[in-house]
């Protein structure tokens, strides 16, 4: 009863701070100059000349995505950072066979358009190169080099036969490599608060460029990084641009979160792409409509729950799986370092624990992840799913916590448990599983259910591993609608309810193995 | 039955024992007194290894449960570099046989503690037959071996049917049939087959021992060691667990007793042995120890217990 008050009151708390935050939201509306194209250039995919085939079904591929609006859809979840698409080369080494395998030359290091994530490959280009190696009947070898090489590897057509690179149309090229359909027109446009009169009265795009130079230092402008939008704002010889060198520029990570800055009036402007930000925008300005509205709209109409679901499910499986792994591995080396002394293994194995231990603890959750994920895993070979790593890196590491509360918990127990059953012509490791490590358990269930919970809320870092749990799922939906405050706190919710049943589960196990305690 | 062959236990500094040796024969109950610190429990650990002994060696039914000690081998002394080494220096002007010589030898080798930790490939060899042919693992030979100690050590995380069980089902000496049969037998013969169910500490303290006692006695022991087993009760459990040991002696159980129940020991005994600073001073039937004592110090020790 006094627990079910206590949620109540924590609910109550919480939506109470929700509605005053959203009541007193100061949002602003934003403006797209979309009519004034401060820069303006095709993207297009090369081939090989002669290679009327490919060239073809290319521009076949992109007039299908093009008619049932799938580009827009892969355009704009790069853009707004809600895309999951990642591509992993089926081999390692570059393919000879181009009967089996599309061999694609990009650079990948233009987000959002080719970039890598971890090992894999991400970025419109390389969707698009998957729905065209699969219309072709053929594999994806994403064959990664120098920007320049790009168009040098496509002419000679020895290696590669086509080009997905972000790459600018122009007359050079054309002279080298034949371009398909233009698919992407990166044009540039302002966007400012609405309620900013400092461009309200721009005729043309010229009107806009010399309004950006009157301006001083106290004006920031938001891009994204790598974007045209990013070059046009900091200079760049090889586009020709020359840059605002008296303006303030910040580079995001994504672009809908310089537009979200810029409505929480942080920015004065945003230079960016005119096809994503109309979108941004569009949802951006729909916010003065309510955040609760939009969480809502985003978690049930649209489904939104389903992937929290799996989230959460992931989010337990790696903690329960984690714990378990963690209490063998933590037994396991409690007792090493409890060893009975005359024994001469005793410092090789005690050794070997100190320093599990110190590697374990001595370092960031997180750089065990990265590492097991991205270096040691792959190196062994070990090919598991990325929730069964989290859950094993998440174990080990536990493992290194949980061996000391167990060697608390061991030497708790009386020192006559052990001789008892070793006087019966036990061994001690019997003795230690049978007699010693449940008695030892029960000591240190409270301490062990810590580490459960503090397990629990850790394995919000599992995301860096491209695994969706709780956390990612709730940022998912919060990078969707440029609104983060309601999915936030519901996530916070989601923890503490957890929290809230895992204690009173370690408290009903407490009391099941108090019972041989009672008088 | 039990045979402590020279044995030596340091504890750091501290010599708990110096030079015991002592013989159990099958069907003897020997009681061991002394005043505290005496190592009188430390010997009787030492007989089923709960404490390795520094030096010495203890032998359970003709087979050694501890390390080989070459100074109780002759055959192993002679072979070793440091012996051999100095028959050659003594040879030569060694007055006497050479059987002469050899005993000597030894006796100086034992008593200024010479062999080094390396003495060759013939050393290891006599070490290695003789713990081929009689030395057998700690755990099988603790079996044979029942203890019950001062603080009753019954396992508190199993019930008291679970204690008597659980060594003979562990060591898949029996089924769990037989094993229950067997545990239900013994805690009725003492009175207790009520208490099958409930946990340890639920039990009073003479419980506790008489259960500590049957659970030992679930693994047909061949003899039985006690560590002053009613040293932790008040005094009205005492009797009870006195005269369920008076049973078992009855039986015939060969049993050695750390105990400070004089009354008991002249009961019971077949043998005293008053140890003190990690000696025994003085050893004979209870009537030999208690009517007529002949050293001082157990002298002393008498008056102040009777």
């Amino acid at each position: 009863m006094k627990k079910l008050i206590v949620i109540l009151l924590v609910c109550i708390l919480c939506f109470t701070a929700l509605g005053l935050s959203a009541c007193s939201s100061t949002l602003q509306r934003v403006k797209v100059y979309s009519e004034y194209e401060l820069t303006s250039e095709g993207y297009a995919f090369c081939v090989t000349k002669g290679e009327t085939e490919l060239l073809n079904a290319a521009n076949e591929l992109l007039d299908e995505l093009q008619a049932d609006g799938r580009l827009d859809e892969i355009i704009k979840s790069f853009f707004d950072g809600t895309s999951t698409f990642a591509y992993e080369n089926p081999v390692a080494d570059l393919p000879t066979d181009k009967q089996t395998y599309l061999v694609v030359a990009t650079n990948a290091e233009f987000p959002p358009f080719e970039y890598t994530s971890g090992n894999k490959y991400v970025g419109i280009d390389i969707e698009i190169a998957e729905l065209l190696a699969d219309k072709l009947g053929k594999v994806l070898y994403v064959y990664d080099m120098s920007f320049d090489a790009v168009i040098q590897t496509v002419q000679s057509g020895i290696e590669s036969n086509i080009g997905m690179a972000g790459i600018t149309v122009n007359e050079d090229r054309k002279k080298q490599v034949d371009f398909a359909d233009e698919y992407y027109q990166s044009a540039q446009v302002l966007v400012t608060a609405q309620s900013d009169i400092t461009f309200a009265d721009c005729q043309s795009v010229q009107d806009i460029l010399d309004r950006l130079t009157q301006q001083d230092k106290n004006f920031v402008v938001g891009t994204q990084s790598g974007t045209t939008g990013y070059m046009f704002a900091n200079g760049n010889e090889g586009f020709g641009y020359e840059g605002f060198d008296n303006l303030t520029t910040n580079g995001y990570t994504a672009g809908a979160l310089a537009v979200k800055d810029l409505a929480n009036g942080k920015i004065n402007a945003v230079i960016i792409d005119k096809q994503p930000v109309l979108m941004i925008a569009d949802t951006i300005n729909k916010q003065s409509e309510g955040v609760f509205q939009i969480f809502y709209e985003q978690f049930v109409t649209l489904e939104g729950y389903k992937a929290v679901l799996d989230g959460l499910l992931s989010t337990v499986e790696i903690a329960v799986i984690g714990l378990l792994i963690g209490f063998v591995i933590g037994s396991v080396l409690a007792v090493f370092k409890l060893l009975p002394n005359q024994s001469w293994y005793k410092s090789i194995l005690s050794g070997f624990a100190n320093i599990y231990v110190a590697i374990f603890r001595g370092t960031p959750m997180v750089v065990q992840l990265l590492i097991m994920h991205f270096a040691l895993f792959p190196l062994l070979g070990i090919n598991i799913s990325s929730v069964m790593e989290a859950a094993l890196v998440f174990g080990l590491n536990s493992g290194a916590y949980t061996s000391e509360i167990m060697r608390g918990g061991i030497m708790s127990v009386d020192k006559g448990q052990m001789e008892a059953g070793r006087a019966l012509g036990l061994g001690f490791t019997k003795t230690m599983v049978k007699i010693i490590i449940p008695q030892a358990v029960k000591n240190v269930v409270p301490t062990l259910g810590n580490e459960f919970i503090s397990l629990i809320k850790e394995t919000s870092v599992v995301s860096f591993i491209a695994v969706v749990d709780l956390t990612k799922a709730f940022q998912n939906i919060a990078n969707s609608t440029y609104e983060y405050f309601v999915p936030y706190i519901v996530l916070a919710l989601f923890y503490f309810v957890i929290v809230l049943l895992i204690a009173s589960l370690i408290k009903l196990v407490e009391r099941r193995l108090r019972k041989s305690d009672r008088r | 039955m039990i045979d402590v062959r020279n044995l030596y236990k340091n504890f750091g500094k501290l010599q708990v024992l110096n030079a015991v040796s002592v013989k159990v024969e099958k069907g003897e109950k020997v009681v061991i007194i002394g005043p505290s610190g005496s190592g009188k429990s430390t010997l009787l650990r030492c007989m089923n290894l709960l404490e390795q002994p520094t030096y010495g060696e203890v032998w359970i039914d003709d087979r050694l449960i501890t390390p080989v000690d070459p100074y109780l081998h002759r055959e192993v002394i002679v072979q070793s570099n440091t012996f051999k080494r100095l028959y050659a220096i003594h040879k030569q002007t060694f007055r006497g046989s050479e059987s002469e010589l050899e005993d000597w030898l030894i006796q100086y080798i034992k008593r200024d503690d010479l062999l080094k930790r390396i003495e060759g490939k013939a050393y290891n060899n006599a070490i290695k037959s003789i713990k081929d042919a009689s030395f057998v693992n700690i755990n099988k030979a603790r079996q044979h071996i029942g203890m019950v100690f001062q603080h009753f050590n019954l396992f508190n995380n199993k019930t008291v049917l679970e204690n008597l069980m659980l060594a003979p089902l562990t060591l898949k000496l029996l089924t769990k049939e037989q094993a229950e049969e067997k545990a239900r037998n013994l805690l009725s013969r003492i009175g207790l087959a009520d208490k099958a169910d409930v946990y340890p500490s639920t039990l009073s303290g003479g419980q506790k021992q008489r259960i500590a006692i049957v659970r030992a006695l679930a693994m047909n022991p061949q003899c039985m060691l006690f560590d002053e087993p009613t040293s932790a009760l008040d005094p009205e459990m005492v009797r009870e667990v006195l005269q369920l040991m008076k049973e078992l002696a009855d039986d015939g159980m060969t049993m050695v007793i750390v105990t400070h129940e004089m009354k008991f020991a002249k009961e019971v005994a077949t043998r005293v042995i008053f140890m003190d600073d990690g000696q025994i001073q003085e050893e004979g039937t209870p009537q030999q120890i208690f009517d007529n004592p002949q050293s001082p110090r157990l002298k002393e020790f008498l008056s102040q217990v009777l």
